[in-house]
């Protein structure tokens, strides 16, 4: 059973994003296509889908950029520190974009998120 | 694919104190401010608001600026003694006082009905007819309330209404020539957009970025036919052509000719619309200018705005 975490903003920067194993990656037309494959929900699979379906999502220049970082070893702060760097984006502005992108790339299953354990868990 | 490089950026906790990296300028104040701090809210307009400056974590400061009324004669150590009566509080020794203000006093650790305390500085500049407020709660962290009286408001600077003022929120600046109010903002991530009255004249400034990412899907002409803000005036027919600025490395379009309220008010209050659209390849960024006027003319203000953008 999945359990939801109540972390607090400076947790969330710190956790480190890491890319889902992919089951195919394609360049066409200055996009990155990701394919992964996931889970149905349970209610899917009662109404007999199959427990596993593949997914295939475009990246653009941007979108490809932040799924790159994304190693498992690279925290979210830092992940928004280069974006703002590379396209002279304010800390405020990148952050906003890189973590909502990251919460869409999460939902998608092309990212799970490490979250550091700390003592009080 | 990129590669995943070993990093060598730091990832702890970013230091307490921090040096000014960014800067907030508004309504004639300006103030280096640290990397993340952003603008939370701002009430008011040119002559008379307040903004409440945080970073990702907190608010940390909120600053009130009121303009005394040009031939007014103003009486700076009275306005502040008003300021401490109302509050019932007595002025604390050293207050600090930037180099460009007259004038400057400051009430510390005034408690509150709430429990919490604040630190209220206040500072006049005659030159700017500029008065300005600032409040810090203990809700704020130490190191940063410490920060914005050691090394913000020493820095702070202020512009009279008889020179150009400068606007600059997210990393983005822009200038406006004399005598332009600010009537509308348009501040999201990515296109951030103000516009500046001068009697019937009006003058919009925009930029969207990343540039790359806004030219691909509307090309800069469309960015100039289509504005942040309602307008009832269109135009039918434009000159369009190439506009370049060497020295900076922009290119772009320009675009003039009347814009007309719709058939059949065609006829009443049209306005001569200058604007350019050019690129800035360096900050990867589309800066937007345009100048609506009674009598065609003045592009040169237009150009001259689009070159002190982000130029401080």
């Amino acid at each position: 059973m999945s359990r939801r975490l109540n972390i607090d903003r400076r947790a969330a920067l710190q956790a480190c994003p890491a890319r889902a194993p992919a089951l195919r990656k394609e360049k066409k037309d200055g996009k990155l296509y990701v394919t992964v494959e996931f889970e149905r929900p349970s209610w899917q699979r009662m109404l007999g889908a199959e427990r596993l379906c593949k997914r295939t999502f475009g990246l653009d220049a941007y979108g490809r950029e932040v799924y790159a970082y994304c190693n498992g070893k690279r925290p979210v702060e830092q992940i928004v520190r280069r974006f703002a760097r590379s396209h002279n984006l304010s800390l405020a502005e990148a952050e906003t974009a890189v973590t909502t992108f990251l919460k869409t790339l999460t939902a998608k299953g092309l990212v799970g998120i490490v979250v550091p354990r700390t003592d009080e868990e | 694919m990129q590669e995943d490089a070993a990093s060598t950026e730091s990832s702890g906790p970013r230091s307490t104190s921090r040096l000014p990296r960014s800067e907030i300028a508004w309504a004639g104040w300006r103030m280096p401010v640290g990397e993340d701090w952003r603008p939370f809210k701002i009430e008011g307009g040119q002559a008379r608001g307040s903004m409440m400056i945080g970073n990702g974590e907190q608010p940390i400061v909120r600053v009130q600026w009121s303009r005394a009324k040009e031939g007014n004669r103003f009486d700076a150590p009275a306005w502040i003694e008003r300021r401490l009566k109302k509050i019932g509080a007595v002025p604390g020794a050293n207050a600090p006082c930037p180099a460009s203000l007259d004038r400057a006093a400051w009430v510390r650790d005034l408690a509150t009905k709430g429990g919490t305390t604040r630190t209220i500085w206040y500072g006049y500049s005659a030159a700017a007819r500029l008065m300005l407020e600032l409040i810090v709660t203990s809700l704020t962290a130490e190191a940063l309330r410490r920060d914005v009286f050691k090394s913000l408001v020493p820095r702070l600077k202020v512009s009279p209404p008889e020179a150009p003022s400068y606007w600059s929120v997210y990393g983005v600046g822009f200038a406006c020539p004399v005598g332009f109010k600010l009537k509308q903002r348009h501040l999201y991530s990515g296109d951030i957009a103000l516009r500046f009255e001068r009697e019937k004249t009006s003058l919009l400034l925009r930029q969207v970025y990343p540039a790359g990412l806004a030219v691909s899907r509307r090309s800069a002409s469309r960015w100039l036919r289509v504005g942040p803000f309602k307008e009832r005036r269109r135009m039918r027919k434009a000159q369009n052509g190439p506009w370049r600025h060497a020295s900076r490395k922009l290119e772009g379009v320009t675009q003039q000719g009347w814009k007309r309220l719709p058939p059949p008010l065609g006829f009443a209050a049209p306005r001569y619309s200058t604007a350019v659209a050019a690129t800035d390849t360096a900050l990867d960024r589309l800066l937007i200018a345009e100048l609506q006027t009674r009598r065609p003319g003045d592009a040169a203000t237009v150009a001259w705005a689009i070159e002190r953008m982000n130029r401080g």
